[in-house]
């Protein structure tokens, strides 16, 4: 039976630990569009996501970077530092999104559309709308969507990355795709666009 | 099949339901639905990580990596990242000069002598554009030394020390020289004077390429 061969990048952070510069660089240019979309997603922010994207790296050439192999993948690892950098800017720049999403723009699909405007997957506005709607969901939803859905990993690695159990990821996934077809409903669009979304208790 | 165990086998990013789901689906229009809907949802997820699936980080990124890289690999100092506030702030330039006269180490003290050459083009314009208020020292000028922003000059009697420095090459930017962010963490010699109360006044770089 062959033993499985080492993961590529476990070998290049290792010619990494010894100088190699080469490596690193093979290293960045796999890994680093990932962290880059992962931090754009969660912030929407080209100069957060270049912050971010730089300051993982940096970490990673640390002598103390604290990378273990036997908890999770380097790519996992590389995630979990690019959310608590994307959290902290996030505290420092603007608050949460509320659950209910009031107070941010809401994407605009337009109301008119006949049925489910997910269906027409073709427009460009569509998939714009899509990607407002992901980043106006609450945190804890926002990367867990970008994790697991936008940037295909699987739910051990998405776990690793959020420091949370794996139940916990599948349940918050199940959550946010539920908020992201309340969010991109046509109902809820057209009663948006006719102001009239008032909280029921508002009105008894 | 109920409804929750449709749920809990279900995976809407899965290509299709298999016969036992399928056959649910075709007896409860509301999972149907709500199916239908997660399907959709799945396939528009797919196709704007699709759409950015190209997109990365901006090559500069890669440049400042890789001269940290080559920092920390030939330097057992630790690893100083000092574009990132510098390169916004030509202000916390002029600080990182300033301090830098107490915190690096002084190679030797060296007597102002006479620039045997002119000052380049990028150190008059960079004069030019200083603020008034700040005077220049024209015996300073002669000796390619130019005026710290936002510090008292020295009057033409008073005493001053020149010691040598090594800067970050970001702090040419707090006198005006415009330092491309490959280099910024570069290290470059300057003269520093000095005034009678320890602060620096003026700086001369001996390395005037950016």
């Amino acid at each position: 039976m062959a033993t499985p061969s080492p993961d590529p990048d476990d070998e290049l952070l290792m010619r990494v630990r010894t100088g190699d510069e080469q490596a690193f660089v093979s290293l960045y240019r796999r890994r680093q569009g990932a962290i880059y979309r992962f931090a754009m997603h969660m912030s929407g922010s080209a100069a957060t996501a270049e912050d971010v994207t730089q300051e993982v790296f940096l970490a990673l050439i640390r002598e103390d970077c604290g990378f273990d192999p036997e908890r999770g993948t380097l790519s996992a690892y590389l995630f979990g530092i690019a959310r608590k950098l994307v959290l902290r800017q996030l505290e420092r720049g603007r608050p949460d999104v509320p659950l209910d999403g009031s107070g941010e723009e809401m994407p605009r699909i337009d109301p008119a559309a006949p049925g489910n405007p997910l269906v027409d997957l073709t427009r460009k506005e569509t998939l714009e709308a899509l990607r407002k709607a992901v980043l106006a969901l609450p945190r804890r939803y926002r990367e867990v969507v970008v994790l697991c859905d936008l940037e295909e990993l699987d739910y051990a690695d998405a776990a690793v990355a959020l420091g949370c159990p794996i139940g916990t990821v599948r349940s918050r996934l199940h959550r946010a795709r539920g908020l992201l077809l309340e969010k991109l409903s046509p109902e809820r669009s057209s009663r948006a666009a006719m102001g009239v979304w008032k909280p029921l208790r508002s009105l008894i | 099949m109920n409804c929750q165990e449709f749920w809990d086998q279900a995976s809407p990013a899965g290509r299709r339901p298999d016969a036992l789901l399928a056959a649910h689906l075709s007896e409860c229009p509301a999972c149907a639905s709500a199916w239908e809907a997660q399907r959709n949802l799945s396939e528009g997820l797919r196709r704007v990580a699709a759409d950015w699936s190209r997109m990365g980080a901006p090559a500069r990124v890669e440049a400042r990596l890789v001269a940290a890289f080559r920092e920390q690999s030939g330097v057992a100092a630790p690893l100083r990242r000092p574009w990132l506030p510098v390169l916004t702030s030509g202000m916390a330039a002029a600080a990182v000069l300033v301090l830098a006269v107490s915190l690096l180490r002084v190679r030797e003290p060296v007597t102002v002598t006479p620039r045997t050459r002119p000052p380049n083009a990028a150190i008059l314009a960079a004069v030019e554009d200083l603020p008034e208020g700040n005077p220049v020292d024209a015996a300073a000028l002669e000796n390619g030394f130019i005026p710290l922003p936002n510090v008292e000059q020295l009057s033409p009697n008073e005493p001053a020390d020149v010691v040598r420095v090594e800067l970050p090459r970001s702090a040419m930017m707090a006198v005006g020289f415009e330092v491309s962010p490959e280099r910024a963490a570069e290290p470059v010699e300057a003269d520093v004077m000095l005034g009678p109360d320890g602060v620096a006044r003026a700086v001369r770089f001996r390395d005037e390429t950016f």
